[in-house]
């Protein structure tokens, strides 16, 4: 699978967002994105995404573009913004809720990786209780529960606790070890360090060239 | 999966009863004096009227604007939510409007004859021809209320404008004499017993248009609210 940006540019309004934008990512990599604040690296998730359309240029998937109304996204998973957790319901109803969205019931499945990133003996607390951290796990989990190909993770690490981000460290390589194709913001040169096979720099919404940390 | 469910729902059910609740409060001391011999014009007062009365004016413009809210912050809210879970946003959208649009039939059907069993007092139920064609008119105009504030906001990207500016549109509007306002969505309700047919094509027109404008729009984000 491999992802193309074919100079994707954004304007809102007289500004802009993101700039000639190109990018070729291919499965089995995890390509990092690094910049200040307002830099472009959220919005150029959003692009991937579909949540935002752009003024210029194309995103393809495998050839297609995914900017068709009637492209199927379902094999891209966002840690990106709130999902839209009830705080009413449980960490595991919350994802199980979102799992049944597409006809699926696999709740062992959902228990396991609530497990794997340290959340089991919460599944059954409910999410207006969770801290800040816990949240921030379950945003993960539903990112990348439904075996998604393309997985965009915004800050992934933040909130997390030192024990917690070497878990979440971990999870990222086993994803890219499935071959997905994983893209990562980050303001943690050491996450960025360790785990991007490639990282791109961007300031005012361009790709300004690689770094090597 | 019943269990979540139960689990979303009573809040909205707590609240959607206390709102009921105040509507039938806040309309009760004028029902007595509202019968003048016309069942079907009383039938009509009962869910809808304007006269030299501002209190009761407001009051009566209480459940309009409160279950305005409620329908067209459902439908924007999850509009504004989408999931790439959905498959796509033309998926989406159709689950979503037509969910929203089921939800606003339901409601104000429910909603009104609710009231009308209320209020009709020792009246009674006259079931008739015209008495479904004063509960249809009612939901007819409600629902294209709740479609346009939706329209608004995917258009303008603020919500809370467009839910003001439609209720400050209507407050104006509805002092346009009867005779004019007959033809323009809402305000006919104040002016014509009959079915407004622009109604009918402003709905159908604010669908097509804000499937459209889905299909394409930028959501999301900081400068949505």
């Amino acid at each position: 699978m491999k992802i193309e940006l074919i100079n994707y540019n954004k304007k809102i309004g007289k500004k802009k967002i993101l700039c000639d934008i190109n990018l070729k990512l291919t499965s089995g990599n995890i390509y990092g994105f690094y910049g200040r604040n307002g830099s472009g690296k959220t919005m150029l998730f959003r692009a991937i995404s579909t949540l935002i359309y752009p003024t210029s240029g194309n995103i393809k998937v495998d050839d297609v573009s995914i900017i068709h109304e009637d492209f199927d996204l379902r094999n891209i998973g966002i840690l990106l913004e709130d999902p839209g957790f009830y705080p009413y319901l449980t960490g595991l109803e919350n994802l199980d809720l979102l799992y049944t969205i597409n006809n699926k019931k696999d709740e062992e499945h959902i228990i396991s990786l609530m497990k794997k990133i340290g959340l089991e003996e919460y599944k059954d607390m409910k999410y207006k209780e969770y801290s800040l951290g816990m949240k921030q796990k379950l945003r993960i989990l539903q990112a990348i529960m439904e075996n998604q190909k393309i997985i965009l993770l915004d800050e992934p690490t933040n909130a997390l606790d030192e024990k917690s981000i070497f878990i979440v460290r971990d999870i990222i390589k086993d994803l890219k070890k499935e071959g997905k194709i994983i893209l990562l913001a980050s303001h943690s040169k050491e996450d960025l360090k360790i785990l991007c096979d490639k990282i791109y720099n961007i300031e005012e919404g361009s790709i300004v060239g690689e770094i090597k940390l | 999966m019943i269990k979540t469910v139960r689990k979303i729902r009573i809040k909205s059910v707590i609240l959607m009863v206390a709102f009921i609740g105040a509507v039938l409060v806040l309309k009760s001391p004028y029902m007595n004096s509202l019968y003048e011999g016309d069942y079907i014009l009383f039938m009509k007062q009962i869910l809808f009227m304007q006269g030299e009365d501002l209190i009761a004016n407001v009051f009566w413009l209480f459940p309009i604007v409160g279950s305005l809210f409620f329908i067209s912050d459902y439908g924007y809210s999850r509009l504004i939510h989408f999931s790439t879970r959905y498959k796509n946003r033309r998926n989406y959208i159709r689950k979503v409007y037509f969910r929203t649009l089921g939800y606003a039939l339901l409601f104000h059907f429910l909603f009104s004859v609710l009231q009308i069993l209320i209020f009709s007092g020792s009246y009674g139920i006259q079931i008739s021809f015209s008495l479904m064609n004063v509960i249809l008119q009612y939901v007819i105009e409600n629902t294209f209320l709740s479609l346009l504030v939706i329209c608004i906001s995917l258009v303008i990207k603020k919500y809370i404008y467009a839910y003001i500016s439609v209720i400050t549109g209507l407050i104006i509007l509805l002092r346009v004499p009867k005779l004019y306002g007959k033809w323009i969505p809402f305000i006919s309700l104040n002016c014509t017993n009959s079915i407004n047919v622009f109604t009918i094509i402003g709905c159908i027109v604010i669908t097509f248009i804000v499937y459209k404008l889905y299909l394409h729009c930028d959501i999301g984000g900081n400068y949505e609210n």
